[in-house]
Formats: C-alpha cells, sequence, structure tokens
C-alpha cells in the first residue's frame, strides 16, 4: 500500500490506516513535543492529542502536501498551548506525587550527556518560534522547504529567521555557555 | 568555516545523537484516547446536556438570564454571536472559507474603523497596538483587531456594534462564569465561526482553533480570541473594560 493508499483510506476513516499513518509519525511528534514540553509524560499525552486533532481535521490536510510537517505543526501548536496551560501544572504536581512513590525509570536517566544538557538549556533561552524552528530543521531533520510548511511560512522566511535565531543562539553561548563555545 | 556554519554543524550533530526517551507506543494508546475523547465530546455538544448544565448553573448560581440569554435547545445567544451547539449547522448558506482573519478585506487604522463604526475601541493596555485593524458590516459594524506572532496571529479582538451578528458551530465545551460582574462566556476546541456580510453577497467561514472568551457591555460584544489560558484571557478582558 502507498503512502497515497494510506492517506486515502485514513480519509475515508478506516482505523487500519490511522494505525499506519500513527506508526509511520509517532516518532517525530513525540520527539518533538519532548523537545518543546521537556517530560517524557506530557510529551506522550501531546503526541498522542496530535493523532486525535489530526484525524478530526484530516479534511483540512491538503495531499498536496508532506504529510510530516502537517503533523509537526499540529504538535508544536498543542505543545506551545499545553506549555501555557495552567493545567499542565496541576498534571505536573499529580505526577510529581506519583514519581515520589517510584523508582526512576530510564527516562531520568536519559539526559546524562552534559553536551546535550547544556545546548537544549541554551536552545531553550531563545524565543518559541525560534526554538521549533531549530528543533525542525537541525534535530528534526527537516528540509527548508518542510519546515516551512510546518511553521505556514515562505520559504525565504525560514532562511531569514533561522538566520537570526542562529545569530541569537550564538550570542546566548558566548554569554551564557562558555563551555560550548570550545565547540564552536 | 565561520562562527554560524559551525554553529549549525554543532546543531547537526546535536540534534542527531539526542538522548530522546524512547518514542511511546501510540498506536493503541492513540485509538484508545480518541474512542474516549469522541465519546467525551458527544457528550459535551449534546444539546440536551448543555441545555441542562446550563438550567443547573442557573438554579444555583442564582444567574438571572439577563445578558446570555436563554439556553435554548440547541443553541446560545451571547450578544452578537449565536452559538450552535450542532456541529453539522451552517448558520449561514454557501459560505467561502476564509483561513485567516489576516485576510479579511477592509483593513484600515484604529481612528478610520472608530469613526465608521461609531464606538470607540478599546484595547488591552497590556499589549501593544495591533498589527492589523480591519473594519466589516456584518449586519453592524464590526471591528477586529489583529496581533500577530509573526506570520501567525497572536491575539484576535473582534467588536461587534448594534445589529451586527455572527454564528459559531461547534465549539467543544463552553463556560460560563462572572468576571468583575459581567458575564464571561469561555469557549474551547476547534470550531467554525461564521459571517455574512451586509450586503447580502458574501458568506464566510474561518476555523477556529484558538479558545475564545466572549462579552457584552454597552450595547457592544466582545470576542477575545487566541492561544490563551482562562486566566490570561479574562486579565485582557480587564485590561480592555479599564
Amino acid at each position: 500500500m502507498t503512502d497515497s493508499d494510506v492517506i486515502q483510506n485514513a480519509r475515508r476513516g478506516d482505523p487500519a490506516a490511522w494505525e499506519e499513518i500513527v506508526r509511520l509519525h509517532q516518532e517525530p511528534v513525540f520527539r518533538l513535543s519532548y523537545l518543546i514540553l521537556a517530560d517524557p509524560d506530557e510529551a506522550d499525552d501531546n503526541a498522542q492529542e496530535t493523532f486525535i486533532r489530526a484525524r478530526r481535521f484530516f479534511h483540512r490536510y491538503d495531499e498536496g502536501r508532506n504529510l510530516r510537517p502537517w503533523l509537526l505543526s499540529i504538535a508544536a501548536n498543542l505543545a506551545r498551548n499545553r506549555r501555557r496551560s495552567a493545567g499542565r501544572y496541576f498534571s505536573a504536581l499529580q505526577r510529581w506525587g506519583k514519581a515520589a512513590a517510584e523508582p526512576k525509570g530510564p527516562e531520568s536517566l536519559a539526559l546524562q550527556s552534559v553536551f546535550h544538557q547544556r545546548l537544549w538549556q541554551a536552545i531553550r533561552k531563545l524565543p518559541e518560534n525560534d526554538q521549533r524552528m531549530i528543533y525542525l530543521r537541525f534535530f528534526l531533520d527537516l528540509s527548508v522547504a518542510e519546515t516551512a510548511q510546518a511553521l505556514d511560512v515562505a520559504q525565504g522566511t525560514v532562511k531569514s529567521r533561522l538566520h537570526r535565531a542562529l545569530e541569537k543562539l550564538r550570542a546566548i553561548i558566548r554569554q551564557d555557555f562558555p563551555d560550548l563555545e570550545s565547540d564552536l | 568555516m565561520n562562527d554560524l556554519e559551525s554553529l549549525q554543524s554543532l546543531l547537526k550533530t546535536g540534534g542527531e545523537s539526542f538522548p530522546y526517551p524512547p518514542t511511546p507506543d501510540l498506536v493503541s494508546a492513540g485509538l484508545f484516547r480518541d474512542r474516549r475523547l469522541e465519546a467525551k465530546t458527544a457528550l459535551t455538544r449534546s444539546p440536551w446536556a448543555i441545555a441542562a448544565a446550563i438550567l443547573i448553573v442557573l438554579v444555583l448560581g442564582g444567574l438571572a438570564v439577563p445578558q446570555v440569554r436563554a439556553a435554548v435547545i440547541n443553541w446560545l445567544q451571547v450578544g452578537a454571536v449565536r452559538i450552535f451547539f450542532d456541529p453539522d449547522v451552517k448558520p449561514v448558506e454557501d459560505p467561502t472559507p476564509l483561513p485567516s482573519f489576516n485576510q479579511l478585506s477592509g483593513r484600515t487604522t484604529l481612528a478610520e474603523a472608530e469613526r465608521l463604526a461609531g464606538f470607540a475601541v478599546p484595547l488591552p493596555y497590556g499589549m501593544r497596538p495591533p498589527e492589523h485593524i480591519f473594519f466589516q458590516e456584518l449586519g453592524g459594524p464590526v471591528v477586529f483587531c489583529i496581533w500577530n506572532d509573526d506570520e501567525a496571529i497572536e491575539l484576535s479582538l473582534m467588536i461587534l456594534g448594534k445589529g451586527a451578528h455572527v454564528g459559531k458551530s461547534a465549539p467543544t465545551s463552553l463556560n460560563e462564569s462572572r468576571v468583575d460582574g459581567v458575564v464571561a462566556t469561555w469557549l474551547t476546541g476547534d470550531h467554525f465561526l461564521y459571517m455574512r456580510a451586509s450586503n447580502g453577497l458574501q458568506n464566510f467561514s474561518l476555523p477556529v482553533d484558538t479558545n475564545v472568551l466572549l462579552w457584552q457591555e454597552n450595547g457592544l460584544t466582545f470576542r477575545l480570541a487566541g492561544e490563551i489560558d482562562f486566566d490570561r484571557a479574562v486579565e485582557l478582558m480587564r485590561q480592555i473594560r479599564q
């Protein structure tokens, strides 16, 4: 079955086609959610919500464009809302209570690399839109065209905004993360 | 290799080797969640459930009907905005899809919009001036104030004057509360906004994927929308009312 068949079947509401779409795209959707939310449980919720929304509003998807950037744009918008919403703090509080009673899982050990942790901290000091651009372009390896589609902007805008974001990030690294400067 | 090229290379390396947590299996979990959500949505959108909920609010809270008028079977009127709970209801015929408020015609200045509308446009004092102002006749004067975050809309404030009317269908949830004595209606969930131009020639539908706060005051209906939570919406509402 081709991608186009899967999409056609998904449009008809075929659950098997939807499972295939989730299977194909769950990793980048989860990863982008995690990069924005910095919490595996929140990222899990956000990724699920992304596919729920996608299925509900699939009629808005333009088949002439790639599906992945469309899904990632939904994931990024939901994550941004989630990050700003008060409800998140209640969820975090609930999880805190649960975590206190449980041994730490492998997720908590995932960020052992000081380099990655410092790099991520530096990126997180950027404005949200710049962070999103860097995650899509460098962490999820989207092309300029796909990044433009995910952000719903022109390709030229991606290039100019990316340039500005990199300049900001360079300044942040120089000021607050001098240990990363040796890698430049 | 200059600094920015080195930085790009650093990001690429860091991105490729980033230690993500394992991706959970969303296939079964996602579908399960979807069924639950649909059940919840169906309940929330049920006209009887909404009517019953509103009745309980009215009785228990002693809310004396006034500004938020009668909760009827399948719609609720908040000032100039009629909210339909049935997603299949289209309050206007053959609407032309409008992707964004930014595609509206009638772009103008604040002063000109106020002159045409015949009322002063109060803006939230904590925000910068809006990037765009539009004026439309939708049965009456309507002023749109748009704050853009890059190309995306960060916040929109729509003020509907006497005679104006728009329709909405069908938000996922609707909650009423009082903010400093004024009834405020909070809508969440993707839905559609329908507009009918006064000349009778153009109908529009606009997908709304942000939260919305509605209230009315001094004969005007205010519709504030953006990717904001209820607390932020109330904060902006207070700024507008001052």
